[in-house]
Parts: C-alpha cells; structure tokens; sequence
C-alpha cells in the first residue's frame, strides 16, 4: 500500500520511515513525502495509477490541507484516494470541515500511530 | 576809585581798629607804627576830599613808608595773622599814593602800582586784583581805554581765582561801563549781565539794581526800548520793595532818557516828570535841575517854547552843585528859547550871563556857542560889527574847544565879514570853516560810523545769542518734551507693566490650577499610554498565541515522537544483539543517534519559541542586539499565519518569502523590529482576508515579505494583494489610535508604534505605498549601519 504523506515539517519523513519500519521491510507499505499541498498534488498527477492513502496536514503555507482536499477529491476520482486528515487535538471545528469536504477519516496530534496502523489495516 | 577807597578805608578802619588793637596786645607787637599808618591814610584821603594834592601826597607819602617798613619786617612775617594785616594796610597805602599820584603825574602813579606788584607773592590773588583794578582806573582816567581794559580784565581774572565774589562783581560792572562808554555795547552787556547773575547770587539788592539800570541803559542806547524798559522796570520794583524814593526818581530818569532816545517825547515826559516830583521832596539840586533840564528840551522839542522856558527856567534855580558846564548850557539853551519866541532882550540877557559864566569857569565851548549866538542876535539886528567883535573876543578866549563849535564858530566870522564887506577875511574865514568842517564831517561821519557799527555789532551778537538762546530753549524745550514723553511712556509702561503683572498673576493662579489638572490628565495619559502599549502588545500576543502553542505542538510531537522511537528501537536493538546481527543493530543505533539529534533540535525549536514569545511581551532593553533579520522575518510570519489561522480556520494565503542571503546579522532591537514585522504582516493577513470575505474564491490572498541590501540601506518589505488603503485615510494610518477595525479589535497603536520605532528607534523610514484593489506594500528601510 503507497501512503502519501503532505506535511510542511520535513522531520515527518523519519518519523514515518521509522514508525512503518517493520511495515517497510516486509513491504507492506509504501512511503511518500510531499512537504506542500502543491507537491503533493504533482506527485498524485505523476502517479495516477496507484491506490494510494493520503495523510495530510491542515495548516501549512500556501495550500492547505483544506484545499488539497477539495483538489484532489475533485481531480482524482479513478481510484478516489482515501483522504485523512490530521488535525490538532481538539480541534473540532477542523474536524467538521474535513468530514464535510469528504475527508474519509482524520487523526488528531500528536499522531497515534498505533491507532494510525489499525485504521489502515481497516481501510486497506 | 578814591571815592570808592574812601567808602572801603571807612568800613576797614572801623572795624580794624578795634581788631588792631586786639592783635597787638596778643602778639605784643608795638601798636604805634600801625596807627601812624592808620592816621596817615585818614589824613591823606582828608585833603584829598578838599583838593589839596600836596598835603594828600605828603601823607600818602608817609602812609606807604611806615607800611612799607613794616611790611619787610621778618617778624612780622613770621605772624601769619599780623602780616596779613599790614599786608592790607600796605596795600591800602599803595592804592591811595597812586590814586594821589595820577592827579599829577599818572605815569608815576602806575609805576607805583607796578612796584607794589613786585612785592606781592605769586597766589596773592586778591591784593594783585586790587592793583589791577587800579591800574585799569588809571588808564582809562588818561583815556588809554584798551589798556585800562585790559588791565580790569587782569583784575577780574584775580578777583575770580581768588573768590572774592563781591569785587569780582563791582569789577563785572566797571567793566561793563567802560566798554559801554566806549561803544563796545555787546561786550559791556556780557560783563554786565555776567555781574547781574553775580549780584542775585550774593542777594545783593543795590549790586542787582545797578547792573540791572547799567543793562537797561545799554539796551537804551542801542535803541531796544522793550528790552531797556524791562530792566529799568526790574530795577524800579526793587527799590519800591525799598521805598527808595531817590531810586525811583532815578529809574524814572533812566526810562524817560530810554522813551527820549526812542523818539517817544511823551513818554519820556511822562517819566521825568514823575522823576522830578519825587526829586523834588529831597534836597540834590543837580538831580531837580536835571530833570528840569530834561523836561525843558523835551517840551521844545514838542513846540512848547514857553513850556520849554519855565522849566529850564526853574532848573536853572537848582545850580548849587559843581556841574558848571551844564548850567552854562542850560542858559545857553534858555537863551536859544527865547530867541524863538522872539524875545530878543530876554535872549541876550541870557546868553550874556552864559557868557560871564563861560568866561569865569574858562569854559572854551562855552565862550564860543555863547558868542555864536550873541553874533546871531546882533546880525538879526543888522549890526554886523557887533557881531564880530563878539566872535573876535571869544577866539582869545577859547583856545581848545571841540571842533564842532569852532567850525560854527568861523562861519560865523566868515559871514559877519562878508556882510561887512570884507571879503577877505571872509575867505580866509571860510576857508578855516570849510577845513573844520571837513573835519567835522568827518569826525562826525567817523562817529556815527563808529555807533552804527557798534549798534550791528551788538545787534549781531545779540542775534547771535538770541539764536543761541532759542537752540538752548529749543534743546531744553525737546528735553522737556523727551522727558515727558519719557515720562508718559514710563508711566503707560508702568500701567502695562502692572495690568501685565495682574493678568500674569490672574492667569498663573489659573494656570497653576490647569497645570495641576494638566499634569494630572498627563499621568493618567501616561498611564494609560503605558497600558495601551502593553494592551497593543497583548493584543499581538494574544494573536501570536494560537500560532505559538501551534509552533509549540510540533516540536513538541517530534520529541515525544522520537524519543518513543528511540526506545523501541533499543528494544529492537537488544533483539538483534541476541540475534548475533550486529550488521542490524549498527543501523539500529545510527537511527537513535539521529533521533536523539531531532529530539534535541525539536526541543531547541519549542524553547526558542517560548524565549521569542517572552521577548515579544518583556519591555525593550533599548541594547541593539546582532540578529539575523532573514529569520526574524520568516518566524513572525509563520507566527502571524498560524495565529491567524488559529482564529480562522478557512483561512489560508500564499505566502512568499524572499530573503536576500547577504543580509548577514545586523544591529536592531529584536523584539521592538519583531513587532514592527509582525504588526505588518498581521496587517497584511487582514486586508487579504478582508478582500477574501468579500471576494470568495476568485481571490487568492497573497502576502510576501522580502529583505534585500540597496545601495546604503536595507529594505524589508511585506506586501498583500488586498484592497489597497484608500487615500483619504492614507495619511492617518500612521497617526495613533487610528484603526479600520471594528471596535475592540485593534487599538489603533500597531502602525504608529511601528512607525515611532523605525524612525526614532533605527533611524529608518517607514513608507506604504497602495493601490486600490491590487494591494499594499509597506517598505521598511533602515540605514546600513544602525
């Protein structure tokens, strides 16, 4: 499974490639980093094909999370990616936005990856 | 001068003796040679009074000698007190000797007096004065007026240095009468004047009189009647105040010759009528006869022939006084009279008796009109013979007599002889007539030449000091006017001054009471000011919160995230070390080393936020600090955008950052230029949030901020692509308390307090430039090296 992952904070990377280690090394699942909603949706252009999970981040400069919601839900319809969302603890306004754009799911900080593993093992 | 010794040795002997004697017994000084002295001078002015020279020499003689004697004695010398004495007496010796002297042998007399000046010391002023007084009077008794001038001048000189105010007076006054007998009108009336001052200051009423009818009679000889008048009026006041009848009738005299000189013959009877009722009442014959004379002529002059002879007439009863000329005259004049009426007889009895008098007091002038007239009579009668011999006896008679007469006198004799036929004689007559009478012409010529000259002169100097007088009373008059004016000034000065100082005070007592209020409202100001900042800085940080706590939450995550991580991964380690896969546990325990690197970078990140949000809130140290400014830009930003975020979830901008590399670190105040940027981003975020509402989704928020070295100065710039700031509040952004936000959103501080922090703070500007509907740009330029 390819997860894309839209975070501006660049330490994301290690994070995930550390958390999804086992998951990585039995290839189970496959990492991709986009640090702008911008990127992010290149990245969905040049790999159309893929199933893919999308983790992304709300606040970041220039595109939001919001927006690329919007984007991709409205450019990527074959396969539809699966969208979630991370949103701030607590933030429930945030977290009506996402559902009402079509996130299908969201996360809240810090991420909980054991929560983040099982969700996946359900969506996939 | 002797009547005047007289009158002087009178008072002095008085006084002395008493005093002499007083001074002897003290000093015990043989009293005898002082009274020889004294008795001596009594003797001499004795027979001078009755005219015997001889005796009057002879104790004058003795008088200088027992002086002289004395006044060389050194012991006597020696007493200050005594010499004085016999100083005095010498001196007194000296004058009345030369006075003696002059009667015979003036040249003697001054060499007297010249001797006499040889023993004076040289600050003997006031003996000196006396001596030269004296001199003056000699020379001026032998008519050698220049020189008795010169000499009185001399004496005014001594009397003035040695302040003896009193003959410095009489001298002012002899002065001022020879030079006014001589013609010399202004000079004399300079002197006089000068003696009338003098005179008033000692308070001397006779002094003052006589100056005052010695000025009124110059001015009455150059025919300035007021003038005269006013002095003679003066002089006639004091001596009513006096009730000094003899004084009165003399003023009267003096205004009645002043109208006689005027031509006003009315007038001047009028006065010497009034003269002569007085003069009456007391017995000096000259003065009655004076008057009548006086009267007389004026009457003639009028017409009033029988007038004219009544009064000559009882003058001419008046003759028991020495001044045998005048009555000679009178009759002369009687004689004339009567001859107009005519009277033939009463004529020639009148002129034969001036003729016995002529002939009996050898008055030339006398003989020669009187035979004249007597020749004038007989050729009325046609007996020629006659009257020549009248004029023949005269001419032995008459050896010097004034030129005048004598040239009438030989027309006389040259007609007489032509109406006898003899025209021989009458030639040669004539021909001694005709020189005289050049001569006479000329005299008289000369003398009116000399009078009228004298009169300019006078009238010159006197316009001369009239002017002067005017510019001085000119000048005084402006002075007085200056001081008025001064005055007036002074005093509205002094009204302004002080309704100036009530107002002042007025108003200090009211200012004092605003000032208190002022200074009241002021703190409170200040107070609030203070608040405001704080509240400006609150609000800025309360937008900055959301953001921190934000900024805070990953870092925060990372660290929880990592260190979890790395504790798995020590647990995964261990296995592989049990596993014998030490290829596995290298790789393992590079991951942690770098997780341990991110937890310490991450927990860096959070604390460098808290110290950025403490700095933001804590007061300004004022101390510039290097600080990379690229930073400080890129962290508010991200500050304001989360904050803003934080509040509106919706929102979101592209936000652009453009950092100039060479920027390097430079000295600011950190926290002051982070409000700065941060207040116009936060702007920045409004306006393009503002235009977002409005707009929706055609509009896409766009704030950037850039730095960049141009030329000296650096530019930080942030810019939006909202609405633009409209002019008509364009030039009040700046201003404080000026905001577009609703109320309770800003406190309209942000862009003045940005602004008073560039400029007065960096020394930089702040500038916007705007446009409508494409955006703003506010450009922060600081110099290069601040």
């Amino acid at each position: 499974m390819k997860i894309l992952i839209v975070d501006d904070e660049k330490d994301v990377q290690p994070l995930f490639e550390q958390r999804f280690r086992k998951e990585i090394r039995s290839n189970a699942v496959e990492l991709a980093f986009a640090f702008s909603g911008e990127e992010a949706l290149k990245y969905l252009e040049n790999n159309t094909q893929e199933a893919i999970l999308i983790l992304s981040d709300i606040n970041m400069p220039g595109m939001s999370g919001f927006q690329l919601l919007e984007k991709v839900k409205e450019k990527f319809k074959q396969p539809p990616p699966v969208i979630m969302m991370i949103t701030a603890y607590g933030d429930e306004e945030n977290m009506t936005m996402a559902k009402k754009l079509g996130a299908d799911d969201f996360l809240t900080k810090p991420v909980d990856f054991k929560a983040l593993k099982e969700k996946l093992n359900i969506s996939l | 001068m002797i009547n005047k010794s007289v009158l002087l040795l009178l008072v002095f002997l008085v006084t002395f003796w008493g005093k002499s004697v007083q001074a002897f017994s003290k000093y015990d000084v043989n009293p005898d040679d002082t009274l020889k002295i004294v008795f001596a001078l009594d003797q001499l002015i004795k027979f001078y009074n009755e005219n015997k020279m001889d005796s009057s020499l002879y104790y004058a003689e003795k008088a200088i000698l027992t002086s002289k004697e004395l006044f060389d004695s050194k012991e006597i010398q020696s007493n200050d007190v005594l010499f004085k004495r016999v100083k005095s007496l010498t001196l007194e010796s000296y004058l009345n000797y030369s006075s003696v002297l002059a009667e015979t042998n003036m040249p003697a007399a001054r060499d007297t007096l010249e001797m006499f000046l040889k023993l004076l010391k040289d600050d003997d002023f006031l003996e000196k004065g006396y001596v030269y007084s004296e001199m003056g009077t000699l020379y001026r008794q032998s008519l050698r007026t220049e020189k008795g001038v010169e000499y009185s001048k001399k004496a005014l000189e001594m009397f003035r240095v040695s302040e003896s105010e009193i003959d410095y007076m009489y001298e002012l006054n002899s002065l001022g009468l020879v030079l006014r007998e001589n013609g010399n009108y202004g000079e004399s009336l300079d002197y006089l004047l000068k003696a009338l001052k003098t005179a008033r200051n000692l308070n001397d009423n006779s002094a003052t009189i006589e100056a005052l009818l010695a000025i009124g009679f110059v001015y009455a000889l150059v025919e300035k009647k007021y003038v005269a008048i006013k002095y003679q009026q003066e002089a006639l006041e004091l001596f009513e105040q006096a009730n000094d009848s003899i004084g009165i009738a003399r003023v009267h005299n003096d205004m009645g010759v002043t109208f006689d000189f005027a031509g006003e013959i009315d007038s001047a009877l009028v006065h010497h009528k009034k003269a002569l009722a007085l003069r009456l009442n007391y017995n000096h014959e000259y003065d009655i006869f004076s008057s009548y004379t006086y009267i007389g002529d004026l009457l003639a002059l009028n017409g009033d022939i029988k007038g004219a002879i009544e009064n000559t007439e009882k003058g001419l009863s008046y003759t028991n006084h020495p001044y045998i000329t005048s009555i000679i005259s009178s009759y002369i004049k009687l004689g004339d009279f009567y001859n107009k009426l005519p009277d033939s007889n009463k004529a020639s009895d009148t002129f034969i008796k001036a003729k016995q008098l002529s002939e009996e007091n050898e008055y030339s002038e006398g003989i020669l009109s009187v035979a004249i007239q007597l020749a004038r009579l007989a050729e009325k009668n046609g007996n020629y013979k006659q009257a020549l011999s009248f004029l023949r006896l005269a001419e032995g008679k008459a050896p010097e007599v004034n030129l005048q007469v004598k040239s009438l006198f030989y027309k006389a004799i040259a007609f007489a002889y032509s109406e006898l036929g003899d025209y021989k004689k009458a030639y040669q007559n004539n021909v001694i007539y005709a020189g005289l009478k050049d001569s006479v012409l000329a005299a008289e010529n000369l003398s009116k030449v000399t009078k009228m000259t004298n009169i300019m002169a006078f009238e010159n100097e006197l316009a001369l000091k009239k002017e002067n007088n005017e510019r001085i009373m000119a000048l005084k008059q402006a002075e007085i006017d200056r001081e008025k004016v001064t005055r007036n000034l002074f005093l509205v000065g002094m009204i302004v001054a002080v309704i100036f100082v009530v107002i002042t005070l007025v108003r200090f007592f009211e200012k004092k009471k605003l000032n208190e209020t002022l200074e009241h409202t002021l703190s409170n100001l200040k107070s609030t000011q203070k608040q405001l900042i704080q509240s400006e800085k609150m609000a800025s940080l309360g937008e900055l919160t959301a953001g921190i706590a934000h900024e805070i939450q990953n870092p925060l995550n990372f660290v929880n995230n990592f260190s979890e991580l790395s504790s798995e991964l020590i647990d995964e380690m261990n296995q592989e070390v049990e596993n014998g896969d030490f290829e596995e546990v290298k790789f393992i325990s590079a991951d942690i080393k770098s997780n341990l690197e991110k937890i310490t970078h991450h927990g860096k990140r959070a604390e460098g936020i808290v110290k950025g949000m403490l700095q933001h809130s804590r007061s300004s140290s004022g101390i510039k600090e290097k600080t990379d400014l690229n930073a400080l830009c890129d962290e508010y930003l991200r500050l304001a955008y989360q904050g803003l975020r934080v509040k509106d979830k919706s929102f979101n901008a592209t936000l652009t950052t453009d950092f100039d590399a060479k920027l390097g670190k430079i000295d600011i105040l950190p926290q002051e230029m982070g409000r700065v940027i941060l207040n116009l981003i936060t702007n920045a975020f409004y306006a393009v949030k503002e235009r977002k509402t409005k707009d929706g989704d055609a509009f896409e928020p766009q704030v950037s901020i850039s730095t960049k070295i141009q030329e000296n100065e650096i530019h930080i710039l942030v810019s939006d692509n909202g609405y633009g700031i409209p002019d008509s509040i364009k030039d009040k952004i700046f201003q404080p308390f000026f905001t577009t936000k609703p109320t309770g959103q800003g406190t309209g501080l942000g862009l003045s307090m940005s602004y008073d922090i560039i400029k007065n703070s960096h020394q930089g500007e702040l500038l916007v430039e705007t446009i409508v509907n494409q955006g703003t740009i506010f450009t922060i330029k600081l110099p290069i090296n601040i």
